[in-house]
């Protein structure tokens, strides 16, 4: 009986751990319409920041604990989510979720990047505030930090709950996120409370992570990652009712410390059967804002571009060294998995978190099939294609009625299910297998041509399906399934065979992966390599055939960039975090910048852009002076 | 390689998620060149080293040994936690390859490839069992044995755990820890009720750091709290602090702190500084410093005519390597893992040497029948 | 029809706007004296709305003069114009159907003069059935509690100047007449009004004066009895264009 209670004790303050991460995150979603993916990266820079006032260099025998955390906490954080609001977010309130959420995978990478730029990694330990004491309870020593942490968290669900629901700031900045000109033409200040609500949100994920810090020690990723488990009780309270999202993270706790054998998968599945099971909020998912058609060539151009790829990359395989072949290689597989993301979110307009898990599914198929008598390398490929196609399919089929963000995050559970369950025993422990290739294609620059000539029929299939009725079915689907409705399209149908389609590209991809690899390993898989695939498909441009090309050629090139040029080191991934949030907001990303420098340069007269509503509501009044003005006549 | 030079390629982990996890082993080469070179080479001939970025990432092992298949005789000194990826490139190109030890069975099954830490993974030293059960008696029946749960330390942490239960063990709490779990309080209580006398962690410093504390908040003290060498770190000691005081490590190298009455000790730390100003010795290093003076040895053996099949042939023939004391003896040809082990416990945050009073204990040498 | 001699509440002088490339308004010339109220007709895609829009202050006007009160406010935020004492009630959506009655009610303090007690006070002693729905959700009203939840932003504003962009659209007749009602109330305690309405006839009845646009120009402008006969002309094209041509 001791035992569970002082299992429940343990799982009470995991539980206030997530519970503040959590709240953070719906306050910035209640008040911006942003899933804010980096919330932990933010809680976890701040954390460093902590570190670097109490314990760092920068300050000469280091501040006082509660002066560091004032300063990080009241000062810092705040600033740092004014910074954030002001350069990334400010547009995104009206953006599908599709783009806001890649915005903020960019500055999730963006700050890991910061992170290990600004602090090297080296030991710096942490330890919990008031030391080692603590209160017994049930067998178990609760310390003064965990009581501390429960007793913050507390005071946070109720402080957002008094905010949110009692004060007129609290209801503006709830307004703020739904229509943003009404509340102006009410006199509230729009601009303000947008800052307001990412700095108390920045805040907030900054005393998460310099809470959680002694526990989990100071690691770029750790504490990033912590916050996922936040989603799920975020996602119980609906992302927007503060007493069910603290109640989750309770629940979340509680469960994690009861069955500890199933630890690792709690989160996920958690989060997982709260997507598949409860009512979806009507989540406003925001107009299309205009997504600029990219041209769809014709067949001749298609066949003549893609003869053109082929030569090229036999002329590279010819002309340069050895790695630098398998790398062009692997950039083509690269481009090949993104293929997959343009027909499901370029034409489909859904994010996919896991895409990377499915490209696993086909690589496994291969390696178990691969050697074996019957399956002669190119029919494994096929296989496995269709392996993960199956594969894509089923998880479409309780995800149905999901759409945009909830969507998104149950790929990404489904992403780490896959992760902890699957892949660990198809590999078993540590284990690699070997993956064959085609016997034809065995030479690096033979399968170099080989993968090119695969991602070009991929791609010309692609365009052919978007040229066709298929094509502008998704398309119709994406901007408007209400319509599609009413038109008697067989909606759910057509959603399975698009994941399931995607999922299939991919796991072609994957043979294609472990073939040039030649071995296999769970690590290659993970859910995390996912992130940085979605965030350069979007910046490379999801629409087009090219984005995915440019976006896979890059993919490739980044690790070795940032391992050649080290003093670049953290930046590269900040550049790219940047990079895809500025040009994230364009699904047409670099591709369509190309494209678009095309046409100008192709045209002579250009044709005024019509484009979206002028808007003066965020102008500066500078030329006007209404300081003190009013219309109402002075008696 | 010339007449006049030997080149040489070192592929291991610097960028990655953990910038510059195995940078030492990198460094440690380095080390051993400048000193190879200044002692007149191989030879007459110089020695030049080529440092490739594994990325820790088997892809990028595996462009990396690519790489040094074109431009190099031999790799030497390699460190790299996904060693996998290079398996197939180096042995379809038959570079040497001497590790400082491969992490992962791929690689460890290559044939080109040798550690000179050399470990399999079904292979374990039984002086480290049998030293524990002649000092904590009884303790040994109530032990637990948590292991990271992720590659190559999952099965190692079960081929030692069967190790362990052959010579009179008895675990009575086993736990795999998945990677991203922070909170071991649980695991700590539920040892603290079975009356768990003995802990065994395998898995990276880091998270025996996180054990440690944990074991330290909850008042639980057990006998022993045993971990393995990749634990004898300083970071390990400054981020643990006090609670982990007292822990014990089993290794099969010599310490950094004996290094006045260890000479090849003294120039691992005396050359590494001179290459590398500042840099921290570890012990992967040492594994690697160690892999590039056999190289140098075996190289000097055959001579003028110095070819890839000589030198492999040749290290097949090493069986009890030490690097001139740096290390316990390895079977580095016969790639099996060293029966011979030393005994250190952290004392106040200094690491002091329990057993036995010079040199390593040598066993038997048990197959837990995993990973074989 | 000569202007009041006081400064008008509203003067636009030759206003022009545009949305991208495209030009909406191409001149409008109107005058809405103080305390009176001033009926905006003309068919669909005139550009009444626009006009109301860079009115307001969410759009920027290319060219021309907007004066509230003798003050020349071309691109002034919406915000500092509502603080001023500018209600504007848009079309379709003008309240926050995820909050509910009492912090819709909420929100018009940032414009009024009158605190919050005096505010929802009122608000429930126009609308008393907005009292008995005061925790529901705005969403879940019908359309016209709606409506009459967006006019308690007027009376509790105290504003100078409100703009109504179509309010009778999509409403019950009943309602409409409590809703003009609630107008005359307004423009009988000294707010001035300016009403846009497609279909002319209640917004013609409770008007002191009534303007006419079409094609991004106001093309008729007089008293109601005056305009009343020449509608169907304008609204169809026939009939003499005043003002610039």
């Amino acid at each position: 009986m001791s035992a569970l209670l002082g299992y429940t004790v343990l799982g009470l303050v995991m539980g206030a751990g997530y519970a503040v991460a959590a709240s953070g995150l719906v306050l910035t979603y209640t008040t911006s319409r942003v899933f804010n993916v980096a919330h932990g990266a933010i809680g976890m820079v701040m954390a460093f920041c902590y570190w670097e006032l109490s314990a760092g260099g920068l300050v000469p025998g280091g501040l006082p604990a509660w002066a560091a955390v004032l300063l990080v906490v009241g000062v810092i954080a705040p600033a740092f989510g004014l910074a954030v609001e002001r350069i990334m977010m400010r547009r995104l309130t009206e953006s599908p979720a599709g783009v806001s959420l890649v915005v903020t995978v960019g500055l999730l990478v963006a700050l890991i990047g910061l992170a290990q730029t600004l602090w090297p990694p080296t030991a710096r330990p942490v330890e919990p505030f008031f030391g080692a004491g603590g209160v017994r309870l049930g067998g178990v020593l609760v310390t003064y930090h965990d009581l501390l942490t429960i007793g913050v968290s507390l005071a946070v669900a109720a402080g957002l709950y008094l905010l949110l629901g009692r004060t007129r700031t609290g209801i503006a900045m709830r307004a703020v996120a739904v229509d943003r000109d009404l509340l102006a033409l009410h006199g509230g200040r729009p601009r303000l409370l947008s800052s307001l609500s990412w700095a108390v949100g920045a805040a907030l994920a900054a005393l998460a992570g310099i809470l959680l810090t002694p526990i989990v020690q100071l690691d770029y990723y750790e504490l990033t990652l912590l916050v996922v488990a936040a989603y799920a009780a975020a996602v119980l309270g609906r992302l927007r009712s503060l007493p069910l999202t603290f109640a989750g993270a309770v629940v979340l706790g509680l469960l994690q410390s009861y069955a500890a054998g199933l630890r690792a998968a709690i989160p996920t599945l958690f989060l997982f059967a709260v997507l598949v099971f409860l009512p979806q909020v009507r989540l406003r998912s925001g107009g299309i804002r205009g997504i600029a058609a990219v041209p769809v060539p014709g067949p001749r151009r298609v066949a003549a571009a893609g003869l053109a790829l082929v030569a090229a990359v036999g002329l590279a395989s010819l002309l340069l060294p050895t790695v630098q072949v398998s790398r062009l290689a692997l950039g083509l597989v690269y481009a090949t998995v993104m293929l997959s993301l343009v027909l499901l979110t370029g034409y489909g307009g859904h994010v996919s978190l896991a895409q990377f898990t499915f490209v696993g599914v086909g690589a496994v198929t291969v390696a178990k099939l691969g050697g074996s008598p019957g399956w002669p390398s190119p029919l494994a490929l096929l296989a496995g294609a269709a392996v993960a196609a199956a594969v894509g399919a089923l998880v479409a089929l309780p995800v149905l009625r999901l759409t945009g963000l909830y969507l998104a995050l149950a790929t990404l559970a489904f992403g780490q299910l896959m992760d902890k369950v699957v892949f660990q025993t198809a590999f078993g422990l540590g284990e690699s297998l070997p993956v064959p290739r085609p016997r034809e294609f065995a030479g690096e620059g033979a399968y170099a041509v080989f993968v090119a000539a695969v991602f070009v029929v991929m791609a010309a299939g692609l365009l052919a399906l978007r040229r066709g009725r298929i094509g502008r079915m998704l398309v119709a689907m994406r901007d408007s399934p209400a319509a599609c409705a009413t038109l008697g399209l067989n909606q759910r149908g057509l959603r399975i065979g698009l994941f399931a389609a995607s999922a299939g590209m991919a796991g072609l991809a994957g043979g294609l992966f472990g073939g040039l690899r030649g071995t296999i390993g769970a690590a290659d898989f993970q859910v995390f390599k996912s992130l940085p695939l979605l965030l350069l498909a979007v910046v490379g441009g999801v629409t087009s055939v090219t984005g995915a090309l440019l976006g896979g050629l890059v993919l490739m090139l980044l690790p070795i960039l940032q391992s050649e040029v080290p003093a670049l080191g953290g930046l590269v991934f900040l550049l790219v975090g940047i990079g895809a949030v500025s040009l994230g907001r364009d699904p047409g990303g670099a591709a369509s910048h190309l494209f678009r420098a095309g046409r100008w340069a192709r045209s002579l007269v250009v044709r005024p852009p019509a484009g979206p509503v002028e808007d003066s509501t965020d102008a500066p009044d500078s030329r006007v002076e209404t300081e003190g003005m009013s219309l109402r006549a002075t008696p | 390689m010339t007449s006049e030079a030997i080149t040489i390629a070192n592929a291991s982990d610097i960028s990655g998620p953990q910038p510059g996890i195995f940078e030492s082993a990198q460094q440690a080469v380095e080390a051993y060149v400048a000193y190879a070179n200044s002692q007149g080479g191989v030879c007459g001939r110089k020695l030049n080293l080529i440092g490739y970025d594994s990325r820790t990432d088997a892809g990028g092992d595996q462009q990396a040994t690519t790489q040094a298949c074109e431009r190099a005789f031999a790799l030497v000194g390699s460190m790299a936690a996904f060693d996998s990826g290079g398996a197939r490139t180096a042995q379809s190109c038959g570079i040497p390859d001497l590790r400082a030890a491969a992490v992962t069975p791929g690689r460890q099954d290559s044939r080109v490839t040798y550690g000179t830490n050399s470990t399999k993974v079904n292979l374990f030293a039984a002086a480290v069992p049998d030293y524990f059960r002649s000092r904590f008696g009884g303790a040994t029946k109530k032990a637990a044995f948590l292991y990271l749960n992720a590659g190559t330390a999952a099965i190692n942490g079960r081929s030692i755990m069967r190790a362990h239960e052959q010579r009179g063990f008895t675990w009575i709490y086993k736990q795999a820890v998945d990677v991203t779990d922070f909170n071991y309080a649980p695991y700590v209580v539920e040892m603290k009720q079975q009356g768990i006398r003995f802990v065994e962690f395998m898995g990276t410093h880091q998270h025996a750091v996180r054990l440690a504390k944990a074991m330290r908040q909850q008042g639980f003290r057990p006998d022993a709290f045993v971990l393995d060498p990749t634990s004898y770190d300083e970071r390990y000691v400054r981020t643990g602090g006090s609670a982990v005081d007292g822990t014990y490590v089993f290794i099969n190298s010599a310490l950094f702190e004996e290094a006045s009455s260890n000479r090849e000790m003294r120039l691992y730390l005396s050359w590494l500084n001179k290459v590398a100003p500042g840099a921290t010795p570890t012990w992967f290093g040492l594994f690697a410093w160690s892999a590039a003076k056999l190289f140098v040895r075996l190289a000097g053996e055959i001579g003028a005519d110095l070819t890839r099949e000589k030198l492999l042939a040749k290290v097949r023939g090493v069986h009890a390597w030490t690097a001139d004391g740096l290390h316990a003896p390895h079977d580095v040809g016969a790639k099996r893992t060293s029966p011979c082990v030393a005994f250190i416990q952290l004392r106040n945050g200094k690491w002091v040497r329990r057993a036995p009073a010079r040199g390593w204990t040598c066993g038997a040498l048990l197959n837990s029948g995993i990973g074989g | 029809m000569t202007p009041a001699r006081t400064t008008p509440i509203l003067e636009l002088m030759d206003l022009h706007a545009a949305y991208g490339g495209i030009e909406v308004l191409r001149g409008v010339d109107l005058v809405v004296p103080r305390g009176s109220v001033v009926a905006l007709l003309g068919p669909n895609g005139a550009g009444k709305t626009t006009l109301l829009r860079a009115v307001s202050g969410h759009l920027r006007p290319t060219s021309g003069h907007v004066h509230l009160a003798g003050t020349h406010v071309n691109g002034a935020s919406a915000e500092k114009l509502a603080r001023a004492g500018l209600c504007t009630i848009p079309e379709g959506r003008a309240t926050f159907p995820g909050l509910t009655v009492l912090e819709n009610l909420r929100l018009v303090t940032y414009a009024s003069v009158a605190g919050r007690d005096e505010v929802l006070e009122r608000a429930f002693a126009r609308f008393p059935r907005l009292a008995e729905r005061r925790g529901q959700l705005a969403g879940t009203l019908s359309g016209g509690e709606q409506r009459m939840l967006a006019m308690a932003r007027a009376l509790g504003a105290d504003p100078a100047l409100l703009l109504l962009d179509e309010p009778s659209m999509g409403l019950a007749p009943l309602v409409v007449d409590e809703l003009y009602e609630v107008i005359a109330q307004l423009s009988a305690s000294g707010v001035a009004v300016l009403v846009v309405e497609q279909f002319a006839g209640r917004a013609l009845g409770v008007a002191e004066y009534a303007a006419v646009m079409r094609g991004g120009r106001v093309v008729a402008m007089g008293e109601p009895a005056d305009v009343q006969d020449e509608l169907p002309g304008l609204y169809l094209g026939r009939g003499l264009e005043r003002g610039t041509g």
